[in-house]
C-alpha cells in the first residue's frame, strides 16, 4: 500500500536513508549523551542553518554550505574545549544564534521568490527524495569502522577522559573526530527530521535504549534499532495522516521515551 | 637518595592568572608526600602538570629526569570524584584494563597476559569479586580501589591521588589508606587531599600549596604554616575543632 503511495524506488530511498541517519544516530547520539554533549551538539546543528542559507544565496547546493559549517562549528567548539574555556556554555549559544541570524539574513539577501527553509528547519518527506545515498552510506560506514576500530579507546575517552590523555590511550584529536561526527550527523539528519529536530533524534534513541543496556556497545544497537523503528513508522504516519515528517518522528520518540520511564534502570 | 620528581621555578597560568608561581620542590623516590592547601590552590594543576597533560608556562619539571610527556608511562593517576562518568555503562573489570590500554591503535585487544594482570591487580587492591559489575553500582570506597587498580595496571613508579577519600566513609578511609602504605613499599606517592587528619597518620612529608609552595618538608608542621597556605585560621577549615591533630600521630576519632 506504501509503495503505491510512493512509488517503490522512493520507498527504497526512504528506507535506506532512515537506516543510515539511525546508525548515525545510534553511534554518535550515545556518545553525546554519554558525554553531556547536548548543547554542544545544538550549536552545531544551529550553526549550520548559516551554511544552509549561504548556498541559497550564493546559487550552490544548501547541503554543501550544510556540510561545511557543521565542520567549522565542530572545530570551534573543540578548540574551545581544549582551550578549557570558562563560558564555554555561553559561547555556544552565542554561536547558535550567529549561525540563525546568518542563516536569516542570507536567505533574505537572496533576490526573487524566497526558498522554502521549512523543511531545513523540521524536515521534509518530500526532501529525502533528493538525497544523495551514497555519501550516507560512506559516512555510515566510515563511522561504524571507526568505532569498532577504537571501542576500548573510546571506552576509555568516555569513561575518564583525563585518564584517556594522561596514559596516551586518547588525547585532543578525540575530541576534534567525535565534533566533527556529530556536525556530519547533524548534516545527514537535515532532509530527515530538519535543524531543529536533528538534536532530538541522536538523543532519545539512546537515551532510552541506555536504560535497558548495560554496556555502550548494546545501547549504540538498541538505540540504532529505536531510531529506525522511529523514523520509519513517523514517516509512515506523515504520509498517512499527511502530517510534517520531523514532527511525527520526533512526536513518536517523545512518545515512547515517556512511556518507557518507569521501565529499566 | 634517588629524586623522583624534580620542579623547578614552576609557573602556570589560567586566563592569565597565576594557578602556580615560582613552585620549586624535589620528590625523593620512594616517599609519601601530602599535598595540602585551598580549593583553587593550585593542587590538581600541579598533578596535571607532572602527568604531562598540562604545560607548564615557566619552568622545568622533570620525572625521572624526563619531561612528563615522556615520562607519561611511569606515573599513575587516580583522578578526583567529579571527573569522570560514574554513571557510563562499564564493568570493573573493563575499567581496570583501561589502564593497559596505551597508545591508540585500531583493533586493541588485551591479550592473555594483560587479562591474568588485571585479574591479579584486582586481587590485590580486593575488588575482584567486583569484576563483572557495573561501575554505577559501587559504593564510594569500591569506586576508588577500582580507580587505584586502574592506575596500578599503567605500572607506575609514582602514584598520584587526586583527593581519594573525599566522599566516602572512615572505614573504607581506612582500608584505602593502609592499601596506599602498603603500596608505598613499592613506588612513590603523593596523595592530594583535605583530610588534615590523615596527614599525620600515614603521610611522611607534606607539601602546603596556594598557588606558592609554602612548606615541604616533615609532616609535623605548625598552625602557622597551615594559616598561611589557607590564608585564614585554621579552624575554619576543621570546622572549629581545634587542630591537635596536626600534632599527635592517631589514625581516628580526631576530627569527630
Amino acid at each position: 500500500m506504501i509503495e503505491d503511495f510512493m512509488g517503490i524506488a522512493f520507498t527504497q530511498r526512504v528506507f535506506f536513508s532512515a537506516i543510515f541517519a539511525s546508525i548515525l544516530c545510534g553511534i554518535i547520539g550515545t556518545v553525546i549523551v554519554e558525554k553531556n554533549m547536548v548543547m554542544v551538539s545544538g550549536g552545531i546543528a544551529h550553526m549550520v542553518f548559516g551554511g544552509v542559507g549561504l548556498g541559497f544565496l550564493m546559487g550552490f547546493e544548501p547541503i554543501l554550505g550544510a556540510f561545511a559549517f557543521a565542520l567549522a562549528g565542530a572545530m570551534i567548539m573543540a578548540a574551545m574545549k581544549k582551550k578549557d574555556s570558562r563560558h564555554m556554555d555561553g559561547t555556544i549559544g552565542v554561536l547558535w544564534a550567529l549561525g540563525m541570524a546568518l542563516g536569516s539574513i542570507f536567505i533574505y539577501l537572496k533576490p526573487g521568490e524566497p526558498p522554502d527553509i521549512h523543511a531545513y528547519l523540521f524536515g521534509d518527506i518530500e526532501a529525502v527524495r533528493l538525497l544523495d545515498l551514497y555519501p550516507m552510506a560512506l559516512l555510515t560506514v566510515v563511522t561504524i569502522a571507526l568505532t569498532w576500530a577504537y571501542m576500548k579507546h573510546l571506552k576509555s575517552y568516555l569513561f575518564d577522559e583525563l585518564f584517556a590523555e594522561a596514559t596516551g590511550s586518547a588525547n585532543g584529536f578525540f575530541d576534534y573526530l567525535i565534533y566533527v561526527f556529530v556536525g556530519v550527523s547533524v548534516v545527514v539528519l537535515l532532509r530527515l527530521v530538519g535543524i531543529i529536530l536533528a538534536i532530538a533524534l541522536l538523543t532519545i534513541p539512546p537515551m532510552i535504549a541506555g536504560r535497558f543496556t548495560k554496556r555502550i556497545e548494546t545501547t549504540m544497537a538498541l538505540a540504532s534499532v529505536l531510531g529506525l523503528v522511529f523514523s520509519l513508522a513517523g514517516m509512515f504516519l506523515a504520509y498517512r495522516y499527511g502530517l510534517p515528517s520531523g514532527a511525527a518522528i520526533i512526536l513518536l520518540a517523545c512518545g515512547v521515551f515517556i512511556a518507557t520511564l518507569p521501565m529499566g534502570g | 637518595m634517588k629524586i623522583a620528581i624534580e620542579i623547578k621555578n614552576l609557573n602556570v597560568c589560567y586566563n592569565g592568572n597565576f594557578v602556580l608561581r615560582n613552585v620549586n620542590m624535589n620528590v625523593a623516590e620512594g616517599e609519601f608526600l601530602g599535598i595540602i592547601g585551598p580549593n583553587g590552590g593550585g593542587k590538581t594543576t600541579l598533578a596535571k602538570v607532572i602527568l604531562g597533560i598540562k604545560e607548564a608556562r615557566e619552568g622545568d619539571v622533570l620525572v625521572y629526569g624526563m619531561t612528563p610527556e615522556k615520562a607519561r608511562g611511569l606515573v599513575g593517576y587516580v583522578p578526583q570524584f567529579n571527573t569522570f562518568e560514574k554513571d557510563f555503562p562499564i564493568s570493573v573489570g573493563e575499567v581496570v584494563l583501561t589502564g593497559l590500554l596505551g597508545k591508540a591503535k585500531p583493533f586493541r585487544r588485551y591479550g592473555k597476559e594483560e587479562l591474568i594482570k588485571a585479574d591479579s591487580i584486582m586481587e590485590m587492591v580486593g575488588i575482584m569479586h567486583l569484576k563483572e559489575k557495573g561501575v554505577k553500582t559501587l559504593s564510594g570506597g569500591e569506586t576508588q580501589k577500582m580507580l587505584i587498580a586502574r592506575a596500578l595496571a599503567t605500572e607506575p613508579k609514582i602514584l598520584i591521588l587526586d583527593e581519594p577519600t573525599a566522599s566516602i566513609d572512615t572505614k573504607s578511609k581506612d582500608s584505602i589508606y593502609d592499601l596506599l602504605r602498603e603500596l608505598n613499599k613499592k613506588m612513590t606517592i603523593i596523595l592530594i587531599t583535605h583530610d588534615l587528619g590523615v596527614i599525620s597518620a600515614y603521610v611522611e612529608s607534606i607539601a602546603c600549596l596556594n598557588v606558592e609552595l609554602f612548606y615541604h618538608g616533615e609532616s609535623e608542621i605548625n598552625e602557622n604554616i597551615i594559616e598561611h597556605t589557607f590564608g585564614c585560621p585554621v579552624d575554619l577549615l576543621a570546622h572549629g575543632v581545634p587542630h591537635r591533630v596536626l600534632k599527635h600521630h592517631k589514625k581516628e576519632g580526631e576530627r569527630k
